[in-house]
């Protein structure tokens, strides 16, 4: 809880600071507060009474969970984008909505009340749809905006009438009563499968879930870079945890009327993501579909229904997004050298900038799964939750996607190393200390899995 | 409350749900971007009609503070989808999506 009175209390800051006229430090002063956001938010564990404000929120272990991989995400965002924060005009309004678009966030993974579960996910989405559209004069940028609000204002129509069918059978928004109502052999079924049926389309436009994930390669391919990396790490974590806790909580006991509906999407996400991947050009766009594909796989987490499943969630949702990030940062230095994204711009940079070429291989070697990354123990705890109450079938489709993926992966450290070129992208510090970072984090997190895993 | 229960709740799900309807295949089929706009927010009233629904209909006030919820959140949206329409004009002269073309594989 008090990691979303501080984050509100950052955002209002960042308008503040126009104000006020301190706009200058507000970016350093993010950082801080992100960090110390943190350092709360483990304060938190085991909290003896998680739910809050009239069981509006509930910040149990798995939610506290979310949050500080969420705010641990962010702070190395902060880091890896300060270039979208040197335009001195704007730099208060895009720390502001990010803040706010991170309060969101952490009212989707703490949400015990649908109401909060709508208002997160709608905080956060306003947030990005403007931050989609930061670069005002790039009609990429507009395209990708315009798309992205039409597609989520029209995904919420599917989100909000599940929940009216939801509450119309119910009597209530509150998930323990609906899971009650559920586990005590309910009436008006209709309404309720009817209801199920339009949030798993409303959630599954939300994590771009095939074939419900036809905005998320234009939108991620023309909002501003970083934008993008935001988009698939921040919004995705939170999204998926938003749609765990209210399948397993609430609809846990009726997984029969989902399960198949949500196998199939499970299965055709991560193989169609990972075919299309293949056929990229630039490593953006790449990097979009793999996170299609990756939306996929989290997917076993929620059919899994289980507690594992949260656990299993929590690890992949941590390994995806530090691996994501130094991609992205590594993307984003490439595009301010050569100006595109394209793979023939990473030609024969391997060989002039080890440090780069260190964290290309180990993020994609994460993202691809191969061990001893953390991205290989993220993927074998969520098939293991997924093998305990269910057959081999999906599991099999999934390293099928798995190796599929590796193709793509490898071809960009592959081209790292082809070619010749003399060039030295230039690094700032801080992108070098999140690259170190990064790299740091996904081999521990591989070598140690079992520090996450304890915990809880 | 008297005149909403004299007529069966089984009215209110069908009207929500055409109306709901509408806005769909409005959104899927229309290639205006303030058409589409509005067929969003005919989605979002044909819910706010079905919450208030089942909101008189249980006796339960939740469901109303809910739909007052919605109603601020899409003046929020609306906004904000607004102004992206209006970044669009600028730069391409038209409010029609299929502009929006650029971004191919």
């Amino acid at each position: 809880m008090k990691a979303l009175i501080l984050l509100s209390g950052l955002g209002f800051l960042g308008i503040l600071s126009e104000i006020l006229n301190f706009k200058k430090i507000i970016y350093k002063l993010t950082i801080v507060g992100l960090i110390l956001t943190l350092g709360i938010t483990f304060l938190e564990w085991d909290n003896p009474a998680p739910l809050q404000f009239s069981n509006m929120v509930n910040f149990d272990n798995l939610a506290i969970s979310f949050i500080a991989v969420l705010v641990l995400t962010a702070i190395l965002w902060f880091l890896t984008s300060a270039p979208i924060f040197e335009d001195n005009e704007h730099v208060a309004d895009k720390t502001t909505l990010i803040l706010f678009a991170l309060v969101g966030a952490v009212c989707m993974v703490s949400y015990h009340n649908v109401t909060m579960l709508f208002i997160g996910i709608e905080i956060l989405s306003i947030c990005m749809y403007v931050m989609a559209g930061s670069k005002k004069g790039d009609l990429g940028s507009n395209e990708s905006s315009m798309k992205y609000f039409l597609m989520g204002a029209f995904a919420t129509g599917f989100l909000l009438m599940g929940i009216a069918f939801i509450y119309g059978a119910t009597a209530s928004f509150d998930i323990a009563e609906i899971k009650m109502y559920m586990e005590n052999s309910p009436e008006h079924l209709e309404l309720v499968y009817t209801g199920i049926l339009l949030l798993v389309i409303g959630l599954s436009f939300k994590i771009s879930a095939v074939p419900f994930h036809f905005w998320a390669p234009d939108v991620y391919d023309g909002a501003p870079i970083q934008v993008t990396s935001l988009m698939s790490t921040i919004v995705k974590t939170a999204a998926i945890a938003a749609f765990y806790k209210l399948f397993t909580v609430s609809f846990g006991s009726q997984s029969e009327t989902w399960e198949c509906t949500l196998s199939y999407i499970a299965g055709i996400t991560i193989i169609l993501g990972n075919l299309i991947a293949v056929f990229q050009s630039s490593a953006k766009r790449m990097l979009a579909y793999s996170g299609i594909s990756h939306a996929g796989y989290l997917l076993l987490a929620i059919l899994a229904n289980n507690a594992s499943g949260g656990n299993a969630l929590v690890y992949y949702t941590l390994a995806y997004s530090v691996a994501t990030i130094a991609a992205f940062a590594i993307i984003t230095l490439v595009l301010q050298a050569k100006g595109n994204t394209n793979f023939s711009s990473f030609e024969g940079l391997g060989k002039k900038n080890p440090l780069l070429a260190l964290a290309t291989i180990i993020s994609m070697l994460s993202l691809a799964g191969i061990p001893p990354f953390a991205g290989f123990f993220g993927k074998y705890y969520l098939f293991t939750s997924y093998l305990e109450n269910h057959g081999i079938g999906l599991v099999v489709v999934a390293l099928i996607g798995s190796a599929i993926s590796i193709y793509y992966y490898f071809r960009l450290i592959v081209t790292m190393f082809k070619g010749e070129s003399e060039e030295v992208i230039p690094m700032s510090g801080t992108v070098k200390l999140v690259l170190i970072l990064c790299i740091l984090f996904t081999v521990a997190l591989g070598i140690f899995p079992d520090v996450m895993s304890g915990g809880w | 409350m008297g005149t909403l229960q004299a007529i069966p709740l089984n009215h209110y799900i069908f009207l929500s749900v055409i109306l709901f309807s509408i806005g769909v295949m409005g959104v899927l089929l229309r290639r205006n971007a303030i058409i589409i706009f509005m067929c969003i927010e005919l989605m979002l009233n044909a819910v706010n009609l079905l919450m208030v629904a089942f909101s008189a209909h249980h006796g339960d006030g939740a469901g109303q503070v809910f739909v007052f919820f919605i109603m601020a959140v899409a003046a929020a949206e609306v906004a904000v989808g607004l102004s992206i329409l209006i970044m669009m004009h600028r730069n391409t002269n038209t409010t029609d999506v299929g502009f929006l073309n650029k971004l191919k594989f």
